[in-house]
Formats: C-alpha cells, structure tokens, sequence
C-alpha cells in the first residue's frame, strides 16, 4: 500500500479532529480530543506489565545474588554467593565446557547454514523453494526429543548406529557413544542451523553481486573472488548470527540435560539447574543468582559486540544494495548433485533419524534392535495411554499456546511502539532494558518467578497456578517478539503519523488504526512463532510446573525421568503432531487475511 | 520481515507441516486395549477383605472413614515415579472397594525425596496449600518435616495399626510403608548366567567400564554402606564414577528402564520389578546390601488429611492395600514373601537401617559421597 493511499485510508475512517476551514478543531471534535486516550491507555498498560516482568527478573537476580540468606527469611548482605561459585571446583570446567559448547555449536551451525543460505540467495540451485522447506522442518522438532532420540541410536552399549556398524562392518567395539562432548556440541550446533539460516539469508541476497562479476571480469579466479569479495562483504553478517547464537547455545537445556547429566557434565544451564534443584540439601538460589549475574555480564558483552556487528553488516547491504535475482552464480550437473546430498545429510541428522527413533522407541516395552522378534513385539497400547494423559493436560497446554504468544505479542507490540515511534528518552531506556532481559538465563529467571510466586500467594494464590507459567513463559518470550516486531515497525514512515497528527487524529487512534494494521503481518509471525516456542519450552515448565499444571513438554520428560520410555515416545510423537497442527492453524489464518487484505 | 519473506516462511511452514504429518503419524494404527487382569484382582481382594476387616476396624477408623468420604481425594507423593491414569484409577477403586466409599487417589510426581522436600518445605514455609496430603519417604526427610512442625501428628495404633509398622520419630511418627532396596540389577541378555556380580567387588571388573548406571543421590549410598563399611562404599563410589565411569541418570526409573533397554549393563540403587515383570530382560543380583524402610505421614496443612491417612492406613494393613503397592507403585518390604526384595534378603542378607540412621549416620556421610559422585 503506498503512503499516499494510505494516508487516504486514515482521513477514510478517522474523521475526528479534523479543522474547520478557520483552522480550528470544531467544537465536538475539540471535546473528544480532551477525552482520555484509551487506546494509549492499553498501550502504557502493556508497556508496564512488560516492564514488570523483565525488572522483576533483574530485581530478584541482584536481590538473591547478594543475599545470605533465603529471601523468605530476609536479607543478610554478602558476597559469599559469588566467592561460592567462583571457588567452586566445578566452576572453571563447567565454564570450559560451556565455551566448548557454544563455540562448536556455533562452528557446526555455521557449517550448515552458511552454505545453505550462499546455496538458497546466491546460486541458482534447482529446487530452491524445496530447500527452503526441508530447511524449516527442525523447528518442529523440540531439542529434548531430538537428543532423548539420539541416545537410542547412538548409546555405546547397544545404539542402533553401533548395532549396524557391528552387523554391517563387523566392528565389535563402540563407534559411537552419545555422552561423548562432541555429540552435544554437534547437535545442538545442527538444530540451530535453521534459525541461522533465515538470519543469515537476508544478507546474502542483499550483497551486491556485481563486485564479484567485475572481480571475475578482471581475471581473478572464483577462489579468490570468494575469499576477497565475497567473503569480506558477508563476514559481518555472519560473526552478527554467530554472537547471537553463541548466546543462545550457551544457554540451551535439552541437550546438555539429556546427553550432559548422565556423566556428569555440567555447562552453564545445567550446573544452573542443579543449583536450583540439588540432588541433596538446601537450593543454592543465592549461588544461581551469582553466576546468573555472572553470565549476565558476559553475555551483555557479546550482545555489545553482536549490535556492533549488526550495524556493520547493514552498512554494507545498505552501500550496495542490487537485487541479486540476475546474477545467480550457475551450478554445474555434479554441484547440484554435491548440494543436495549435503542438504540430504542435514535432514537426515535432523529430521529422520529423531522421529525414527521416537517411533520405533514408542511401540516396545523394551528397547530392541529391529529384528524380526522385535517387530513381534511391536504393539501400540502406548498410544492409548498417552492419549489417556494427554487429556486432562490438554486445558493447560491450550492455555499456554493461546495466552503466552497474545500476552506476549500485545507487550512487545506496545513496548516496540514506544521504543520506534517516539524518540524519548524512555523509549532508548525500554529498548535497553528489553535487550539486556535476553541475557538472564531461563533457569534463573524462572527462579525469580517461583521467589515471587511464593512470596505472594497469600495474597495473589498464582503460585499452583498455570498463569505463573504463562507469566514466566511471557517474560522469555518478549525480547524476541520485541525484535521482530521492532524491525517491522521501524520501516515505517513518520509522514503517515504526522499526517495524522495534523488531521486531529490521537495518538491512541493513529497506533491502532495505522501502525497495527501496516505491521500485522509482523505481529501474526510473532504470535506463531512465540506460540511454536512456548509448545516446545521445557526449560520454564520444568521448573515451575507442579502436578496439576503438567504440559505436553513437561509430561513427556516427566515420563521420560520416570524410566516409562515408551509412554513417554508415544506422548512425543503426538506433540509433533500438536506442533504440526499449530502450524497449520497458523497458515490457514494468514491465507485468509491475504485474501481479505487482497 | 517483509511481506515476501513472510510468504516464503509461512508457505514452507505448511510444507513442513504436511510433511511432519506424514512421519508423525507413520507410526500409528490401532490400539489394543490396556490394563490387565491384576487390577481386576487387586479390587476384587480389597473388596472381599475389606467387607470381613470392617466388623473389626477400630472407632477411629470409622470416624476417620466418614471423614475421609467427605474429602474424597488422597494427593500421594510417590517420589520422581509417574503413573498413568489407568494406574491411579486403580489405586482409586481399590481403596474405595475395601472401605466402601468413593476415594480418588492422585499420584503427585514432585522429583527425588531430597528434592521433593525442598519443594514441599519451601511452599509449607510460605503458607502455600502443598499439592500432595501423604507423604512417603525415608525417616530423616519425616524426621525434619516433624521437627519444622509440618507433619501432622496421627495417632497410628488407635486406627488398628501393631507398633512394629510405626516408625517413630518427634513430631512425625509414620507407618511403615516400603523398604528401599539399595540392590544391584542386571540385563540378562548383556551379563552372563557366570558373571553376574556377586559381590559389590565384582563391579570393578573392566567388563563393565562404561556400561554401570545409578543416580547422582549420595543420600543413596551410606545404604550400601550398611553392609560394606560407610568407607568402603565411599571408595566404592570414587571407582565407579572415575575408573568404571559410571552413569548418574536422573532418576531410580530411569536407571531401570536403561538396564532393561541394554543400554546399560548394570544398575545400582533398586531391585528390577515392575519391568521384570512385564518381560524385560532385567534381574537383581543378589549381594548383601541395605535397606531403608520409608514412612508415610500426611502433612500438617494437606488439604486433604483424613483421607491421606486412610490411604496410609490401606497401603500398609489391608493385604490387598499391600498387594496394590506392589503392583501399581512397586512399593515393597522386604518381608513380603514371593518379591525379588524378599529373595535378596533370604539368598544374600539384607542390613535393615535403624530408624536413627538417616539423621545420624546419613548426615556425616553424604558429603563425602556428594564428592565421590563429582557432585562438589
């Protein structure tokens, strides 16, 4: 829609306001315009529910961290907590392991996703469209289920993987073993691949493809071409994804939980987690906070030098920005071949072997390898079970998909108009506080909800509740949908508002009557894709859930803990299917809007 | 996001999602029907035993009964296990079948007894409704809940029950409810008839490096240490966990399910029912090692009182209330003849835990095993 059509639209359906031919406001139009503006009243509420819940993290973080004592008993000032950690034996491996598994997560991520973006935005590689679908399909897959499937192939004992190398190859000792560093790094590294991808994607079809064309005309080899313009020109779109996902892969559960635990190999979420729930004594919640703070501050830093790079990167796109459509770099018959064989592997790693294993893990009682007695065995009263817990679990689920991505939406919605449509100071402070709310650990942020949940429920009972889920669920979720929201937001003109300004029209009414509609499309991805998320969390409910406000997510690791395997597989396999249909909802809502809009 | 990249996500999106349809539901098909004649039974036994035991049930009984009736549910903690629907309904309908009366039993999975306390003392502490009404645990853990004043205080022998099941400690005298096990289980497909262990010693064979799991619980351990010297068995663990590189899995559940999956060979810490009985290729190897006997008390501020004691009453006095311990939730004495605990006491002996132990004994050792474990 052009800014003049739509300027059009706004003196269409908001009349109020508009001056007489004297220039004045008429005189009805003048009394409204006194009337407070409830539409910036919602806006300022959600803006101060949001802000609540990023300060209430930060607060009980400090709070605790320098605290001596439980926050229930009072407030004994000390450092102990920090000196605690830092002495602690486990802190320099731990923080070792956490590197190892952020830096090797980030080299394998950028292994795939690199090429997979260069292969989608720079080549003309047959079935493009096709790529960009099997690219997608991880983010169906919650990291637990990929990792809890990968310990059936891959165990040294009797892994399938080991299995078919003894029976195919003859080779009698392990070839795999899961608890192994380098699976957990190679995974989790794999499944981060897809996010990369679309972050990375933008900038290789923004680069300018002339700059290689004329290298190549003045007779520089393809080599070269690559590694002196090609490269320079996208490396810092890429150290950007890189930092961003360090920080993401130094602060993911599942795989150091499922694959870590077991052998006792703590990283930072993990050792976070057994602070917070010890195999035996008190919780170190002070302890938690410390290294929370901790990883805070480091992470702080690398968000530093993740804008900075950022900034770079749009510097570069924005200097050279040409449709690159024209200039597709031509694959040969064995390239294209090459290419999907590589995308093929990825799938493979991602997709087919997890839900393989969940499958087949879910129809025995004991895990076999396929053989003919094992299919035997095969039965599938595991299904029947699962749905038979699935039931009452359901309500809670529905809550959380419905609640948290709306709640979310509607706070990083008002905080990004804040933040993009006013130049205030506070706005610069919101963005800020926004920003650093990313680098509180899930786990220690889900402990400032259970401290508050406690500390109020005499008066406000939502500790056993499912809302303090939702809330904790929310408070994650916001920096994401702020971002996303934000960028949108941002490329809209200011003309449009000031048009509406001079014609009278309130603030409230031009936010929901202009900016809404024109970033919608925004606003419908976020709420997918926070909904998608807070299906697959596990890190939140884990810790907050109690009995009566299990998950999906929750019920099949709880089952998962409680050694009922094959329950526990059967209830993952109907989560995928849960995911899929969320998915679905979600396409057909948005073909619908693009029709009316149409 | 711009419009033509948000069509591009969404459009693959949907291709996923048919595609993810289309594995995900590979597997399914029809369902045979779950549940088995033992339930049957266990409610069929309650409901016969419990029409001769009423003629002798005590006042107190009766009254706690009718009060019981009134709450109409029992919230039972059973420590990190989780049962399905279909094993609650059971537990449900044979309590109901032996007093007569309609009494839900919900299965409350807060984690490990060490980590369930917390929970329970934290929300107790800050006057939050608990989730569960009985509590069932290892002494020390009822010993503290007696001492912070968060056990309610039941009178065990005026409902009927003999002094030997009470287990007395200030403030939370329990009924004696299971027997914690601390055996060794093995894959019998992975360990020969000739090699299974006989002796804890027998662990460090080479054999097994890599293929041992247990739980990362050194609340756990000075229970083996009843019968091998508390040393010892810290030594013991140091090997396993350097030279034998033992596995500490998140739960006793999951140690037994991995024995039975082969991916492990060995597992300490339980006995290897129910799997067992369900086909698995799984035993317990028979070496002298320790027992906790467990309480159950119901929580001071439960919700749901009367009825948590009746099913403390039922889980320990009545034989089917024994028989559905057993079956449902694998809680068993080693007194109970024809059980695998039973065997392990008769063949290789077994070493009781006084009921002092755990605040006493356990307290000076767990940090050593806590280091043995690599856990600080």
């Amino acid at each position: 829609m052009t800014k003049t059509s739509e300027r059009q639209k706004v003196l269409d359906v908001a009349p109020v306001g508009i001056p007489d031919e004297s220039g004045r406001p008429t005189a009805s139009n003048s009394s409204k315009l006194r009337l407070p503006d409830f539409r910036l009243g919602v806006v300022g509420f959600f803006v101060l529910v949001g802000v609540a819940l990023v300060s209430l993290q930060l607060i009980v973080l400090i709070i605790a961290a320098f605290n001596g004592t439980s926050l229930f008993e009072g407030f004994e000032a000390t450092l102990n907590n920090f000196s605690d950690v830092f002495l602690n034996p486990l802190f320099l491996p731990t923080m070792g392991n956490t590197l190892l598994l952020g830096a090797g997560s980030i080299v394998f991520m950028l292994l795939f996703a690199v090429p997979f973006a260069w292969l989608y935005a720079r080549t003309a590689l047959r079935g493009r469209s096709l790529l960009l679908v099997l690219v997608t399909l991880p983010v169906a897959m919650p990291g637990f289920i990929v990792a809890i499937g990968y310990t059936y192939w891959l165990n040294s004992a009797n892994g399938l993987a080991n299995l078919l190398a003894r029976d195919w190859f003859g080779i009698q000792g392990p070839v795999f073993d899961v608890s192994d560093m380098f699976w957990m790094v190679f995974l989790q590294g794999t499944i981060l691949s897809t996010p990369a991808f679309f972050m990375l994607v933008p900038s290789f079809e923004a680069m300018d493809g002339r700059l290689e064309e004329a290298a190549q005309v003045s007779g520089l080899s393809r080599l070269s071409t690559t590694l002196h313009i090609s490269l320079p020109l996208i490396s810092p779109a890429i150290i950007a994804t890189a930092i961003f996902y360090f920080i993401a892969a130094i602060e993911m559960f599942d795989f150091a939980a499922v694959l870590g635990l077991p052998v006792q190999r703590f990283v930072l979420s993990t050792w976070l987690y057994a602070l917070v729930q010890p195999a035996s004594g008190a919780p170190q919640y002070g302890q938690a906070a410390a290294l929370g703070m901790f990883a805070i501050l480091i992470i702080s830093v690398l968000m530093v030098l993740y804008l900075r790079a950022m900034r770079r990167a749009k510097r570069n796109i924005l200097v050279t920005g040409k449709p690159a459509q024209q200039l597709r770099i031509p694959l040969s018959r064995k390239a294209q071949i090459g290419a999907w064989a590589f995308i093929g592997i990825y799938i493979l790693l991602t997709i087919v072997l997890p839900v393989l294993s969940l499958l087949w893990s879910s129809v025995l009682s004991y895990f076999q390898a396929p053989s003919p007695a094992a299919f035997a065995a095969m039965n599938f009263d595991a299904y029947k079970q699962a749905f038979a817990e699935i039931a009452p679990i359901l309500g809670n689920t529905l809550a959380v998909v419905v609640a948290v991505p709306t709640v979310a939406v509607l706070i990083a919605a008002s905080t990004a108009l804040v933040v993009t449509r006013t130049k205030s100071r506070a706005g610069k402070i919101l963005d800020g506080g926004i920003m650093i709310s990313v680098a509180i650990p899930a786990i220690v942020g889900t402990v400032s909800f259970l401290y508050v949940g406690l500390l109020i429920y005499k008066v406000v009972p939502i500790y056993t509740t499912i809302w303090i889920l939702v809330l904790a669920i929310v408070a994650r979720q916001i920096p994401w949908a702020n971002r996303t929201i934000s960028s949108s937001m941002v490329q809209i003109a200011p003309e449009l508002e000031e048009a509406a300004s001079t014609s009278g029209i309130s603030k409230g009414r031009t936010f929901s009557s202009i900016v809404i509609p024109l970033v919608k499309p925004a606003l419908m991805f976020s709420w997918f894709w926070v909904a998608l998320l807070a299906m697959r969390d596990l890190t939140v409910p884990a810790m907050l859930s109690t009995d009566s406000t299990q998950l999906l997510s929750t019920t099949i690791f709880k089952f998962s803990e409680a050694g009922q395997r094959t329950l526990s597989s059967a209830i993952g396999v109907i989560l995928l299917v849960a995911i899929a249909i969320v998915v679905t909802i979600f396409e057909i809502v948005v073909r619908r809007s693009d029709r009316q809009s149409k | 996001m711009n419009r033509a990249k948000f069509r591009m996500l969404r459009s693959a999106l949907a291709v996923g999602v048919v595609a993810m349809l289309a594995t995900a539901c590979g597997g399914g098909g029809a369902t045979s029907p779950a549940g088995s004649g033992k339930g049957g039974d266990v409610v069929a036994q309650a409901k016969s035993e419990g029409e001769t035991a009423s003629k002798n049930f005590t006042p107190a009984l009766k009254d706690l009964i009718e009060k019981a009736k009134a709450e109409g549910t029992a919230n039972l903690f059973v420590g990190s296990a989780k049962y399905t629907a279909d094993q609650q309904a059971m537990l449900s309908q044979a309590v109901s079948a032996y007093f007569g009366i309609d009494l839900k039993v919900q299965t409350q999975s807060l984690g490990s007894w060490p980590d369930a306390y917390q929970q329970v003392s934290q929300s107790l502490k800050a006057g939050a409704t608990p989730q569960i009404d009985l509590w069932v645990a290892s002494m020390d853990f009822n010993s503290q809940l007696g001492q912070n004043g968060q056990a309610a205080s039941v009178d065990w022998a005026a409902l009927g029950a003999p002094a030997d099941d009470i287990l007395k400690v200030p403030g939370a005298d329990s009924l004696y409810i299971q027997d914690s096990v601390r055996a060794i289980i093995y894959n019998t497909n992975l360990v020969k008839k000739e090699d299974v262990p006989k002796s804890w010693e027998d662990l460090y064979d080479p054999k097994y490096t890599g293929k041992i799991a247990s739980v990362p619980l050194p609340t756990m351990w000075p229970a083996v240490g009843l019968a091998t010297g508390q040393q010892q068995a810290v030594d013991m663990v140091t090997k396993l966990v350097k030279d034998q590189k033992m596995a500490l899995l998140p739960s006793l559940s999951q140690v037994q399910q991995g024995v039975a999956d082969g991916q492990y060979s060995i597992g300490i810490g339980l006995i290897s029912e129910p799997l067992r009985g369900k086909g698995a290729p799984i035993a317990s190897a028979h070496v002298k090692t320790g027992v906790i006997p467990a309480g159950a008390v119901p929580l001071k501020s439960a919700p749901h009182p009367a009825a948590a004691t009746l099913l403390a009453y039922f889980l320990t006095q009545a034989k089917a209330g024994q028989a559905a311990a057993f079956q449902v939730l694998t809680w068993v004495k080693h007194t109970n003849e024809g059980t695998e605990a039973y065997e392990i006491a008769n063949d290789a002996g077994v070493v009781v835990a006084p009921v002092d132990f755990q605040t006493t004994v356990v307290p000076e050792w767990v940090p050593k095993f806590s280091k043995a474990l690599g856990l600080s």
